[in-house]
């Protein structure tokens, strides 16, 4: 062998592949050497024994072939092996230099765990938010509403449905359910707290017809379908069993409380599986035996129904308009121009403002992780260039750009795992958090009927897609934030020369400097974003929606037909009111169609656009001809109302008088209206003495009174014209009973513990012994009266507030990192320059420039990028005010003043983080500067 | 010489390269020479088959390769027996003497 095969070899055997190749082609040469001097030996001449030690040999290649197969693999396994060995000796060092100088690799860290716990959060909020329902063919089931003369939707009455599903042939099923709250308690010896839960009341088609089969247990039994059979049941929904049932395998048969009424547990339906969204029960509804009847006018059911295949919603659309003609044809006085609307069910059900909530919460996030990734960029690219000295040493020395480039990868990984860890560790807390918030809002069901008790308390539960989430995105932060530091690794030209020179590149540095406007432009976004949602929070806390809410306990109470034929029900209800009126602890009491914040919302609790959605069989509205020479139409709120309601709902006079027991008699049939009804009918005009007629029919009714402007219902959207109509009037079956407990005094029966303590509806004892008088009273009044859904209106309008509070909550903590976030890379840029041009400065100032000349230079710069930066966030900011769209109440998403606001205080904290810097290259000392060369 | 050499049983080239490393390091060809002597011939080993075994057994771990200088003072691959290997080599002895005698009962009854 040649003599310079060995070095030769050695090279070659760097590269794997053919160094094998190489050796087995050596090892048989050598095996086929031997045999021919062993022939050759014998006497065989050298040709001769050559060819006969090949000829016995066999076929050589496919040895060679073989040979390099099986080594291949065995130096595969070395190499894998040895690879990962230098990957720990890497990430060894990697946390050695980490302990010399945590701050960078930390701080980076931090910020990158910061906009990983954002993504995740934001994420969770948007899963639970937009959970695809779990229904078999969910692109074929509609929604069908009825559609009032002047175009207002309402849920369909129990004939309206037994017309559809008798008529409608573009339809497979039709069912129907209505959605209420009610009191929830467990089974024998139950030690959980009632709660409320939202129980859908269904016809039994409903749960076939969306497809699902039960978990646990058959259903509803199908006999209860025709009536008959045992129809006291209940199937749970699978968070309800979980939650609350300790998810038992045993549980379908026992027995639970449903506002007093016992039921048994026929089954449990799969996970994820909620029609409507957020309920936890479901009873069976047999539409022609509740009480309401067949009473056209009570619009309490939602209806969903399943198309036939191959039929579209056109056609169904048009089935329904024929139905809807002959009903308006043979009952004109509550059909008369009725129609049907079929909208798609899915979408429908989440409803557009918290689509458009999750949606904001995404975009937020992944502008506060990409903030995140670009201030983490940054940190570690001004630590590289630091560490300039040091690569290029190791450069020189022979280090190979691979080893560089893995060892940087190996810095990128520890850093990704402290961020994941950091960012798993704040996202656990803040799903704490969330889990608080979502309690009571349906949308968020799905964060509330969370794991249950964690296994390790203390540590942060979380499921694998969000974890996933974060360590996917860490790993992908980690990668980009390595990108700078390799570049600066590999810069061109690199060569022991250049230690000296220190030359920053234009390139690199316009990279930094757009990162550094990038991260401006995201927290300016942000921060604007942040402002006009608090705006408008704090609007919508402070709005008056026309009745104190405080302190007002609701039931509703249902005066079965059977037993209180209409003539009984007006006496009744007075005697009613009075008794309850003089009940020692009561300041007022009064009864009214809907209670405000009717906690009976339907199926969609979550309104589209402002609407009387068909809302219960409790409120209707309708048009009403306003009389005089303008005939006009004008779609309002109904109220009917005892005139003990006006007191008790602190609804505030603004003219004329408010109805009183007197009207029961008149002759005419008065009525009161609010200020945007008087606005609306008769603009500028005195209200008083006007007339108003329903065009279904119903004597004229005269305004005699205006009270301040009533929101009582969905107070993010618009204002309303309400209509305050007594109650002999309209003498309607259900109603809720509202009570103002006494200020000062405690409610009978609380004992002495409550008495100290103000007024009666302020404690918890104080207002339970409240709401057990008020039963008592009723109770000893009718035994059988049945009343429920007893709820204290201050909890209702929380829980309406709670959407918009997470949103400018969510958003303003995005908000307050991003500018923390920002302003560190600012600094962090800003103190890189400085080092990097520190040779610079000094040869600047040697050469007799002023302390002054160097810190405008800098903070010059500062304020260059700074500028630059808002004046993109602001633009970006106008773009993305299109997602906060309908989110805001009373404010318009184009609002100057936030955006002056939001621009100053980001430049003013930026140009301060520049400043620093600045001094301190300005206290460079030439001399000493120069000879660090 | 002339004589036709027997078929080697499927396995035992394996179990016969570890006997013959048992005696010393050796490099290929003197593994097929030396199981030549040891049978006198008998055993014709085939030699295309005998690298890939080779190759074979070190990625199991029974025997490790190093290069060296050989008797023609040129490189040459050795191969030693590893403890691993060792261990083997007594299994497999074990289990052949047992096979043997087990069939020797049967084909070679005593007279």
């Amino acid at each position: 062998m040649s003599p310079a095969a060995g070095p030769v070899r050695r090279f070659r055997s760097l590269l794997w592949k053919p160094g094998l190749d190489e050796e087995i082609a050596d090892e048989l040469a050598f095996h086929l050497e031997m045999r021919a001097r062993e022939y050759a030996a014998r006497g065989m001449a050298p040709a001769a024994a050559r060819a006969a030690a090949r000829r016995r040999f066999g076929d050589v290649s496919r040895v060679q072939a073989a040979c390099s197969a099986i080594g291949g693999g065995r130096d595969r396994a070395q190499r894998r092996a040895r690879w990962l060995a230098e990957l720990g000796r890497d990430l060894r060092l990697a946390g050695r230099r980490l302990e010399e100088r945590p701050a960078p690799t930390l701080l980076a860290a931090l910020a990158l765990a910061v906009g990983l716990a954002g993504a995740a959060t934001a994420w969770q909020i948007a899963r639970a938010v937009l959970r695809p329902l779990p229904f078999a063919e969910p692109s074929s089931l509609v929604r069908l509403r009825q559609v009032s003369p002047p175009g207002v939707e309402f849920a369909a009455s129990v004939p309206d449905f037994v017309d559809w599903r008798r008529f409608c042939r573009a339809f497979a099923g039709v069912a129907a359910f209505e959605a209420t709250e009610a009191n929830l308690t467990g089974g024998e010896g139950a030690v959980e707290p009632p709660e409320r839960v939202l129980a859908a009341r269904a016809t039994t088609s409903l749960l076939p017809l969306l497809g699902a089969q039960p978990l646990l247990g058959r259903g509803f039994p199908t006999a209860a379908a025709a009536g008959g059979g045992d129809r006291r049941v209940a199937v749970l929904s699978h968070a309800l069993w979980r939650r609350r049932f300790g998810a038992d395998p045993q549980v379908v048969g026992r027995i639970l409380w449903l506002d007093g009424m016992p039921l048994r547990i026929a089954g449990v339906m799969p996970p994820g599986f909620e029609a409507p969204p957020g309920v936890g029960l479901w009873v069976p509804l047999v539409p022609r035996l509740i009480f309401s009847g067949g009473v056209r006018e009570h619009h309490r059911l939602e209806v969903v129904a399943r198309l036939r295949p191959g039929v579209s919603a056109r056609q169904a659309a048009a089935e329904l308009a024929a139905v809807a003609a002959t009903a308006s044809r043979f009952h004109p006085q509550t059909n008369q121009g009725w129609s049907t609307r079929v909208e798609a069910l899915p979408a429908a059900w989440i409803g557009t403002r918290w689509t458009r909530r999750a949606r904001l919460f995404l975009a937020a996030a992944a502008l506060l992780w990409l903030l995140a990734s670009a201030t983490a960029a940054n940190l570690l690219w001004a630590r590289a260039i630091a560490r300039q000295r040091e690569i290029d040493l190791r450069a020189a020395l022979g280090g190979g750009r691979g080893r560089i480039v893995r060892q940087l990868f190996a810095e990128g990984l520890l850093l990704a795992s402290i961020g994941a860890a950091g960012g798993l560790l704040l996202t656990g807390s803040a799903a704490a958090v969330l889990r608080q918030a979502a309690l009571g809002v349906p949308q968020l069901a799905a964060l509330a009927a969370a794991a249950p008790a964690a296994a390790i308390p203390g540590l942060p539960r979380l499921d694998l897609g969000t974890a996933g989430l974060v360590l996917g995105l860490a790993l992908l932060s980690s990668l980009v934030c390595g990108l700078g530091p390799a570049l600066q690794a590999f810069r061109p030209g690199h060569t022991a020369a250049r230690q000296s020179a220190r030359l920053t590149t234009r390139r690199e540095s316009r990279v930094r400097d757009a990162l550094v406007v990038a991260e401006l432009a995201c927290a300016t976004t942000l921060l604007v974003a942040a402002g006009l949602l608090i705006e408008s929070y704090l609007r919508l806390d402070r709005a008056d929606p026309g009745f104190d809410a405080d302190h007002v306990l609701s039931m509703r109470l249902a005066l079965n037909g059977d037993r209180y034929p209409p003539a009984e029900r007006r006496a009744l209800l007075r005697r009613l009111e009075a008794d309850l009126n003089r009940l020692p602890g009561v300041a007022a009491a009064g009864f009214v169609s809907t209670a405000p914040l009717a906690a009976e919302r339907p199926a969609e609790p979550f309104t589209l656009e402002p609407r009387a959605a068909g809302e219960r069989e409790l409120r209707e509205a309708t048009s009403v001809a306003t009389g005089d020479r303008r005939s006009r139409d004008l779609a309002a709120e109904w109220r009917v109302v005892t005139p003990g309601c006006f007191r008790t709902l602190g609804l505030r006079r603004l003219a004329g008088r408010l109805l009183g027991p007197d009207d029961r008699d008149a002759e005419r049939p008065v009525a009161v209206v609010d200020s945007t009804f008087s606005a609306r009918a008769w603009p500028g005009a005195n209200p008083l003495g006007r007339r108003l007629r329903r065009p279904a029919g119903g004597r004229e009714l005269t305004v005699v009174g205006v009270v301040a402007q009533v929101r009582d219902v969905d107070l993010e959207a618009g204002a309303r014209p309400v209509l305050f109509v007594p109650y002999e009037e309209l003498p309607w079956r259900a109603m809720a009973l509202v009570v103002r407990p006494a200020a000062g005094s405690p409610a009978p029966g609380a004992g002495p513990a409550a008495s100290g303590r103000g007024a009666g509806g302020a404690t918890a004892a104080g207002r339970a012994a409240l709401a057990g008088a008020v039963r008592r009273q009723i109770a000893a009044f009718d035994p059988g009266l049945p009343v429920s859904s007893p709820r204290w209106l201050e909890v209702a309008r929380r829980q309406e507030a709670a959407g918009p509070r997470l949103g400018s909550w969510l958003v303003a903590l995005f908000a307050a990192a991003a500018l923390g976030l920002a302003v560190s890379g600012v600094y962090a840029t800003a103190a890189a320059a400085v080092a990097q041009r520190t040779p610079e400065i000094a040869l600047r100032q040697a050469l007799g420039a002023a302390r002054g000349d160097v810190r405008r230079l800098v903070l010059g710069r500062g304020a260059a990028l700074t500028l630059l930066g808002l004046m993109l966030g602001l633009g970006g900011s106008w773009l993305f005010s299109g997602l906060l769209a309908g989110l805001l109440f009373e404010t318009p998403a184009d609002q100057l003043g936030t955006y002056a606001g939001a621009a100053l205080l980001l430049g003013g904290v930026a140009l301060l983080a520049s400043a620093f810097p600045a001094r301190r290259a300005a206290r460079v000392a030439p001399a000493l500067a120069l000879r660090r060369e | 010489m002339s004589k036709q050499p027997l078929p080697l049983l499927q396995g035992t080239l394996d179990v016969l390269i570890l006997k013959t490393l048992s005696r010393g390091p050796r490099h290929g060809y003197a593994i097929a020479r030396w199981l030549e002597e040891a049978t006198e011939d008998a055993l014709q080993i085939e030699e295309g088959s005998l690298y890939p075994a080779l190759y074979r057994m070190e990625r199991r771990g029974w025997i490790e390769a190093e290069w060296g200088i050989s008797e023609l003072n040129r490189k040459a691959k050795f191969y030693r027996l590893t403890p691993a290997g060792r261990s083997q080599l007594d299994a497999e002895t074990a289990q052949w003497e047992s096979f043997t005698a087990a069939v020797s009962k049967v084909l070679l009854p005593a007279t």
